[in-house]
């Protein structure tokens, strides 16, 4: 199979030609023993010491998992890398054994650093191969060479597997394809390192496979990856090495074949965590909702029909594109519905917009919480009083002394870890976000929660407290909807699982019957 | 997502470019209330009164693409107008007035941004501080006075045309032909929409958002300069309160034609049917004879209605 | 980064200083002319004193020039600065001590003006009304207050109920009315025309177009072919609305109520088009149009001359004289290319 990339690469840099760069090195005589070198760095925000003389050391065609809780200082150290940041003076970076000073994402791309961005969202008014190409146009006599991009975008989504054309919109795909495009885009670049920054958080397992095998393909190039993620079974399954950072520090470096989950886990947190999954068992009690035969007006969803009891937890698997988050999206009165019908505890509610079902006891967790789930510019005060109001008021007026204490009381039911109330949650890390979304729906005391991907892009210590929230809500009875991308984490916390494709329902599997394959087998289940 | 059919689609370019089939409708009604509308003649006045504007609102479209606002353009037309006027007596070639306009122009646009991407102004706030300055320079130069006397040469240029289209309108369709190429073809023109449809994004890959982001308000401010240079030709005097309130027909033609306000999103062609729907509007009531107190209501629904038909005759796509 | 900041901070600063220099030279104006100004208070209390007060309050005014402040609508136009220009040519030949201030087409700020001058001791403030209905309460607090108050060019609604001592103005009605007379005489009562006016609630406009209207009853063989036509006063648009019509209708004369629109109805039909275009102000664009024929003529609203004529009754006033008349009326001509050298 011929190469895309490296295609790419040879009309990137005009006159060049082939071999690359590091396949050069492969043969060269000087090889340096670590491609990229951090040693002692260190960063000081105003009042916080983010880094705290860490190093990292990375060799040429690895892939070196960094990893640590949010807050770690993994992300500051990345936007180090790639001229974001500038360190505190003192240590020094290497890089190919030279010195190695950025300051901005051009000069690091250009020495050979790139970057996939974890909460950056890609140009959606823009078309797929405009995204790939951005900032590093194929030019032909000077101007764009629109031609030339699309072929090489096509054939790089080809081999990604994606079913999308050059020409969509980034505004026309779904989370996990824009996802895609980002890693297309970052490891079409002719990088000796590539920084992935929760590269999978938003893909099913079929992609993540995708990626790990162009990941390989970069190895053997030689290109060394630095790779973020909070996904055990990931590190497990690719990673050569593991640097471990907590509170800023750095705790220690090692073979990933050497280390287990349970080793790894105490490194991170500092304390050892025995069951990732906390099960709690809750009565199962009567058929609290349902959906009949909902269809989507525009046919993402074709008759589906899902019910929760109360103390029930159920998940929904399926690959990404599969019409999960469209369902409950439909369900919620987001999007117009073809057919179908809504029960709550036995009454049929007609959902013309969210509001008919928030009446009722029913709330959304939904998917992206800096898009629709959060006022990133607001305080926890403000984003906890935007559901459920009325239960703030004082004589018919917003009472701001009951908004600091509904916040205070969540902030400690839910473990928020913040300075106060009054914080703008647009400073706080990705768990506790996620946290807050939660708060303002509980507030509102709903009986149904539907939790489209809770965890995705938060840190070992946040997902368990989230899966004990889970746990304790349906013990007080409410029955939960959870939607995840990850099979593993579908079998820990869920009763029942059931699995869409293409769509529609594609089958449903009760906890004694849990197995990834069966999962599996049934998420792909039409396209087999 | 299934990959679109190429060639050509009636019905897609349709819902994509509604807004001609407004236009095209509004023509339709005009010549039908008043023949006279669509005479050789009156097309003539159309393509010399869409000049300016159409001019300006390539400008406006540079800015707003990516991702900024400038409420400054029509003072830079009175302020370059004067100073155009005043070297255009005929002491010297008529370039001179041009190329001083122009640079003028190009000043005000650099100021704007590099206050607004260095100095993290927003837009609105730093281009409302130009045009009252602005406004202020051009009334200090002139002491409030018309600047008459402009040497025939000069009247000339506003006045004259080619094969019977006015001088204008060329002018106007190389600077649409410019910009198009620019914005389409062009590494710049991509990196300007970069830009706008998300400036995170855009930096991360590498691209000086900072220098993006002056240039497009340098190129709004010049074309704001060739702007003044022409209108001060066409009205024979150097007014400096000419052209107040333009920037708002510029923004109209602009989001008429599809540009978004927050950025990242508008086409050439659509700014061209913007700028002339508004200009159509302006005659077409002239021509009808209206009363001005009419023309201002039938403006603001047109513009708006024109807006509302398109987003909702490109929604039923989906 | 930083060194804008610093640079920002710097310029602030000195914008502070330099706002704080204006405030202390402003109250160091003040301060000398404290004293008439609480001379005049008791004066307006009891009866039996006014004489005595206004005898101390003439005596400094012998000693030094009055101050007298002139506020316009605005500096932004040619009729403006004509205003401006007169107005000081007439202070220097009284030896007042004239202050020329703007309000930027501002009614507040034109209110706030006047009770800054009163504040300062002005002995006599000039203005014309940004808006006829607005300035009534400030003119009044300033007639309480001892100051002599007239208004030029156009007057506040009720002016006498407001302690206005008088108005000097032109009359805009006439102007109108002088202007379609020479229309209707050019062509001998009998043809199409078409209308071009100012803001669509400006005041003077409104009173030029009944002008014309008053003219039009005598003439029914004159026909009105469009509606009046907004152009704001703005040479480009009343191009632009011209050259629209010109390509529908047979127009034998444009009336406009401004020199600038003429000048753009006459660019639109170009020189010596036999259609008579005519204005109101006698601005230089104007006469410019006038001697290349591309408007036939305009009638001037001589701006400076009611300037000088107000400034004349206020020193009269606060000599201690009487007027004998309190409207004063001056004159509108008609110029065209026979005597536009004239005025040039």
């Amino acid at each position: 199979m011929y190469n895309v990339l490296d295609l790419i690469r040879g009309s990137v840099r005009r006159g060049e030609g082939r071999p690359s760069v590091p396949r050069r090195e492969k043969r060269g005589e000087k090889r340096v023993e670590y491609i990229l070198e951090l040693k002692d760095i260190s960063k000081t925000f105003p009042g916080v010491k983010a880094l705290d003389h860490v190093q990292l050391q990375v060799r040429p065609g690895e892939v070196h998992a960094l990893m640590g809780e949010n807050g770690a200082g993994k992300s500051t150290l990345m936007k180090i890398l790639m001229g974001i940041y500038k360190k505190d003076p003192g240590g020094e970076i290497l890089f190919n054994g030279r010195p190695y000073e950025v300051s901005n994402p051009k000069e690091a791309i250009d020495t050979g650093v790139a970057m996939i961005h974890q909460e950056l969202n890609p140009i959606y008014d823009m078309t797929v191969y405009e995204n790939i190409f951005v900032g590093r146009e194929l030019r032909r006599h000077g101007l764009v060479d629109k031609k030339a991009e699309i072929e090489a975008s096509r054939k790089l989504i080809e081999e990604c597997g994606l079913h999308v054309s050059p020409m969509n919109t980034l505004r026309e795909l779904t989370v996990a394809q824009c996802q895609l495009i980002e890693i297309i885009k970052a490891i079409s670049v002719d990088a000796k390192v590539i920084i992935m920054d929760e590269p999978t958080a938003a893909i099913t397992d079929r992609e993540v496979e995708i990626l790990f095998g162009h990941i390989r393909r970069l190895k053997e190039q030689g290109v060394a990856i630095i790779y973020i993620s909070h996904r055990m079974s990931e590190i497990f399954s690719i990673c050569d090495r593991v640097t471990v950072y907590r509170d800023g520090q750095y705790i220690g470096c090692g073979e990933t074949k050497d280390l287990d989950e349970a080793q790894l886990i105490k490194m991170m947190v500092g304390r050892e965590i025995t069951d990732v999954f906390p099960k709690s068992q809750a009565e199962i009690g009567e058929v609290v909702f349902e959906a009949n035969h909902i269809v989507r007006a525009d046919h993402k969803v074709k008759d589906v029909s899902i019910a929760v009891r109360r103390g029930e937890i159920l998940g929904i698997g399926g690959l990404v594109g599969a019409g999960r988050s469209e369902l409950v999206e439909g369900i919620f009165g987001l999007h117009r519905l073809a057919g179908g019908e809504i029960v709550v505890r036995g009454e049929t509610v007609r959902v013309r917009s969210p509001k008919d079902i928030i009446k009722k006891g029913v709330a959304l967790v939904t998917e992206d919480r800096k898009v629709t789930g959060l006022n990133l510019r607001g305080t926890i005060n403000d984003n906890i009083a935007v559901v459920a109001i009325s239960k703030l008021l004082e004589h018919g007026l917003y009472s701001k002394k009951k908004a600091r204490a509904a916040s205070a009381e969540y902030i400690e039911k839910l473990k928020i870890k913040t300075p106060s109330s009054d914080q703008i949650v647009g400073d706080l890390s990705g768990g506790n976000q996620q946290k807050v979304v939660i708060a303002k729906w509980l507030l509102s005391e709903p009986d149904v929660i539907i939790m489209d991907e809770p965890t995705r892009g938060i840190d070992v210590g946040a997902k368990r407290d989230i899966y004990l929230l889970i746990g304790s809500l349906v013990q007080q009875g409410k029955a939960v909807i959870m939607i995840s991308s990850e099979i593993p984490e579908l079998m820990g916390v869920c009763d029942r699982i059931a699995v869409m494709s293409e769509g529609v329902l594609s089958g449903e599997v009760q906890r004694e019957d849990f197995s990834q394959e069966r999962i599996m087998a049934l998420a792909s289940a039409i396209e087999v | 997502m299934k990959e679109q059919k190429s060639g050509f689609n009636v019905r897609s370019f349709i819902s994509k470019y509604f807004i001609f089939v407004i236009f095209l409708f509004l023509v339709l009604v005009l010549t039908i209330l008043k023949p006279s509308f669509i005479g050789p003649k009156n097309l003539v006045n159309i393509l010399k009164q869409v000049s300016i504007n159409g001019i300006l609102s390539f400008g406006m479209m540079f800015v707003i693409v990516a991702g900024g606002f400038d409420m400054s353009v029509g003072s830079t037309i009175g302020l370059t107008g004067v100073l155009a006027a005043l070297l255009g007596k005929g002491q010297v070639p008529l370039i001179v007035p041009l190329c001083v306009a122009m640079l003028a122009g190009l000043a005000v646009g650099i100021i704007n941004g590099v206050g607004i991407s260095l100095g993290d102004i927003p837009p609105f706030i730093m281009t409302l501080g130009t045009m009252t300055a602005v406004r202020g320079v051009a009334l200090l130069i002139t002491n409030g006075n018309p600047v008459t006397g402009i040497s025939p040469e000069y009247k000339a240029v506003a006045a004259g045309s080619l094969f019977g289209i006015p001088t204008l309108a060329i002018v106007l369709f190389v600077v649409a032909i410019v910009c198009a190429f620019v914005l389409e073809k062009t590494v710049y023109g991509r990196r300007v929409y970069a830009c706008g449809g998300n400036i995170l994004s855009a930096r991360a890959a590498g691209i000086n958002t900072n220098a993006i982001k002056i240039s497009t308000f340098g190129i709004a401010g010049m074309l704001a300069g060739l702007c003044g240079f022409l209108m001060s030709s066409r009205v024979t005097i150097g007014q400096p309160n000419a052209a107040e309130g333009y920037e708002m027909d510029a923004i109209a033609a602009c989001v008429v034609g599809g540009v978004s306000m927050s950025g990242g999103v508008g086409k050439p062609i659509g700014v061209i049917v913007g700028a002339l729907l508004i200009t159509v509007i302006a005659n077409g009531l002239d021509i009808l004879g209206v009363s001005s107190h009419w023309q201002k209501v039938v403006k603001g629904l047109i513009i708006v209605g024109a807006v509302l038909i398109d987003v909702k005759g490109k929604g039923k796509k989906d | 980064m930083n060194k804008l900041k610093k640079l920002l901070a710097l310029l602030a600063v000195a914008a502070l200083l330099v706002s704080l220099m204006a405030g202390c030279s402003g109250t160091k104006t003040a301060e000398p002319t404290a004293e008439p100004e609480a001379t005049a208070e008791p004066a307006a209390e009891g009866e039996g004193e006014a004489e005595e007060g206004a005898g101390e309050a003439e005596e400094p005014g012998e000693a030094e020039p009055y101050k007298i402040a002139l506020i316009q609508q605005h500096q932004d136009n040619a009729f403006q600065i004509t205003v401006s220009e007169a107005a000081q040519a007439k202070a220097d030949e009284l030896g007042v001590d004239l202050t020329i201030l703007s309000a930027d087409q501002d009614a507040n700020k034109q209110i706030s003006l006047i009770e800054q001058y009163v504040a300062e001791g002005y002995d006599a403030i000039l203005y014309e009304p940004v808006n006829p209905d607005a300035l009534g309460d400030a003119s009044k607090a300033a007639a309480d207050a001892g100051v002599v108050v007239i208004n030029i060019i156009s007057a506040v609604t009720d002016w006498e109920n407001y302690g206005i001592s008088a108005i000097s103005l032109g009359n805009n009605v006439t102007a109108g009315e002088v202007e379609m007379q020479h229309v209707c005489d050019l062509l001998e009562g009998k043809g199409n025309y078409a209308i071009l006016t100012g803001p669509s609630a400006d005041s003077g406009g409104l009173d030029r177009l009944q002008g014309y209207r008053n003219v039009l009853e005598n003439y029914p063989d004159m026909v009105e072919v469009v509606e009046p036509k907004d152009c704001a006063w703005d040479t480009a648009q009343a191009q632009a609305a011209v050259e629209t019509w010109l390509s529908a209708y047979e127009l034998d004369a444009i009336i406009c109520e401004n020199d600038g629109m003429a000048v753009g109805a006459g660019n639109a039909a170009g020189a010596d088009s036999g259609i008579i275009i005519t204005g109101v102000d006698g601005t230089p664009d104007g006469f410019e149009a006038i001697n290349d024929g591309r408007i036939t003529g305009t009638v001037s609203q001589d701006g400076g001359a009611m300037a000088a004529n107000g400034l004349e009754a206020a020193v009269k006033l606060l000599n201690g004289e009487t007027l004998e008349e309190t409207t004063i009326i001056t004159d509108n001509i008609w110029i065209d290319a026979d005597n536009v050298a004239d005025y040039e």
